[in-house]
């Protein structure tokens, strides 16, 4: 079954807040589906279908649907970290297609810069993590983790931290005309370069923002969206999986993507080539990196060339990404960067995103999410979307 | 670079690794195969994660191989190697390595159990330089 233009994106919000001391976690949850609701024309009395990660407060989505008063006759709690919510696209449009729902609500909220977390650290799933005595006692964090995956890439392919730090400087060249974004001033790859180094080959400038905030997506039937208006954006395909450590035959030069994005591209009938504009999950900017070469915008190993000289900036370059300012500038709510990655992707197709950024004409766009860990075990999602006439 | 004080946080022992952390008291390491498909995993698992067969084994590792990655943690009080070692028996494991810093990934012999932290519950396998292999 093909879900091809059988769902569509009507709603969503982006919380503009980036440090959220006086608002509580579902207060949050609560302030985004009002937003993306608000964003479509609908109301949460329209919303039958509610999907959240597991992080959510309570027992999947049980505590939150009674929090907001949320009527729901389909449910999705499905957790591959800040992926998840790609997922849930993905879920909302096989739930919407089989006519188990017709309004899906999809919300994230988390605090972590309020609670103080000061770093990405490893979070403890407990005592029945079957990986637990071979890896928790080393101390791996987010960090160090990356830090290999980007190393071995330098050692196989010959990446730089310069051509690592392009990725960063595109991000900051969009994220200074968002007004809400953590860090706005445009950084040189000498910057990036130069800034502390954290855990090798990775700089601070090469790490995501730790933020607080949240997003919401709302995705609708065709039946509704024709009601909604052309602001509706179109669901072309989606894909996903997991990829681990593979019983100790590693392989840390790619991503759980090179799994995701065949799927979506042949869901959606589209290539590479074909996208005006793509949101790429940037927790470091080797995430970036490898995430372009799986979805195949490049070969493998040639990542490094063709995020140099500017190729990621919009106006500038070939492939315009994260005109937000991604979570390397812009926000990283609950440390689950998908959600912000969807919602750009909208803007992109809406022709609303900040005018400095916005890629003329732009018809169709890609957003792709990673979770976990891509030197342990990683999720990855992919949709491919486009403009309502597209 | 010198084994700090470094606090191991407990592997919290089951009985699918029981074994395993028994040996690392006699500084050995143990891996786990299949004797149906003969194929070595790790981490160590009741189930054969290649052929499902419950039929898996231990034997003592050579403890030698190359590292395969590797990051200096810094932003830390003690900093620390995090690394990944293929070991000679195909398959590769985190650890700390106390000599892995001025390297490059590869061609490094590793010698097995190089140290046993002080502050760890149980040793856990860490690795140290055998001998520099061309960088």
């Amino acid at each position: 079954m093909s879900r091809s233009c059988k769902a569509y994106i009507a709603g969503v919000f982006e919380h503009p807040t980036r440090k959220a001391v006086d608002k509580t976690i579902a207060q949050l949850h609560a302030e985004v589906a009002i937003g993306a609701l608000k964003d479509a024309g609908l109301t949460k009395d329209d919303v039958d279908g509610y999907f959240c990660d597991g992080a959510t407060p309570g027992l999947g989505g049980m505590s939150m649907a009674e929090y907001m008063g949320l009527d729901i006759t389909y449910t999705d709690s499905t957790e591959t970290g800040g992926s998840s919510y790609l997922v849930h696209v993905g879920h909302a449009m096989t739930a919407i297609a089989a006519g188990k729902c017709k309004v899906a609500l999809i919300t994230l909220a988390g605090r972590p810069r309020s609670e103080g977390v000061k770093s990405l650290a490893a979070k403890d799933y407990g005592d029945d993590l079957p990986e637990r005595g071979f890896e928790i006692p080393y101390a791996p964090v987010i960090t160090n983790m990356y830090g290999m995956a980007a190393k071995r890439h330098m050692h196989e392919f010959g990446t730089t931290s310069e051509q690592l730090a392009w990725i960063k400087v595109a991000a900051s060249h969009h994220a200074q005309y968002n007004e809400n974004a953590v860090l706005r001033d445009v950084v040189t790859v000498d910057d990036v370069v130069n800034s502390p180094m954290i855990s090798d080959p990775l700089h601070r400038l090469d790490c995501c923002v730790i933020s607080d905030g949240g997003g919401a997506l709302v995705v609708v039937s065709p039946e509704i969206a024709k009601t909604l208006g052309d602001r509706c954006v179109k669901l072309l395909g989606q894909g996903e999986g997991i990829k681990h450590l593979n019983s100790g035959r590693i392989d840390l030069t790619y991503t759980g993507a090179v799994k995701s994005g065949p799927v979506a591209f042949a869901e959606a009938g589209l290539t590479p080539a074909d996208m005006d504009y793509v949101s790429i999950y940037d927790s470091f900017t080797i995430t970036v990196l490898e995430t372009l070469e799986d979805l195949g915008f490049c070969a493998k190993g040639e990542g490094g060339k063709f995020v140099a000289d500017g190729n990621l900036i919009s106006g500038t370059g070939k492939l315009p990404f994260n005109t937000d300012g991604g979570g390397l500038c812009n926000n990283h709510p609950g440390n689950r960067g998908g959600m912000t990655k969807v919602i750009e992707a909208v803007r992109q197709l809406r022709g609303e995103a900040h005018a400095k950024v916005q890629v003329p004409d732009c018809t169709l766009a890609l957003a792709h999410g990673t979770g976990g860990s891509i030197a342990q075990r990683t999720g990855a999602a992919t949709v491919i979307m486009g403009r309502n006439d597209a | 670079m010198t084994n700090p004080e470094r606090v191991y946080a407990d592997p919290s022992i089951n009985m699918e690794t029981e074994a395993y952390w028994e040996a690392t008291k006699q500084n050995k390491l143990l891996l786990k195969k299949c004797d149906d498909c003969g194929e070595t995993h790790w981490y160590p698992r009741a189930i054969c994660p290649h052929c499902s067969s419950s039929n898996t084994c231990w034997y003592e590792g050579s403890g030698k191989g190359k590292i395969y990655s590797f990051s200096v943690m810094r932003r830390v009080e003690i900093p620390y190697v995090m690394a990944y070692v293929t070991l000679d028996e195909g398959v590769s494991l985190l650890t700390i390595s106390w000599s892995a810093i001025s390297t490059t990934c590869p061609s490094i012999k590793m010698l097995k159990l190089s140290s046993v932290p002080h502050k760890a519950i149980r040793p856990c396998p860490c690795f140290a330089l055998l001998h520099k292999g061309p960088l």
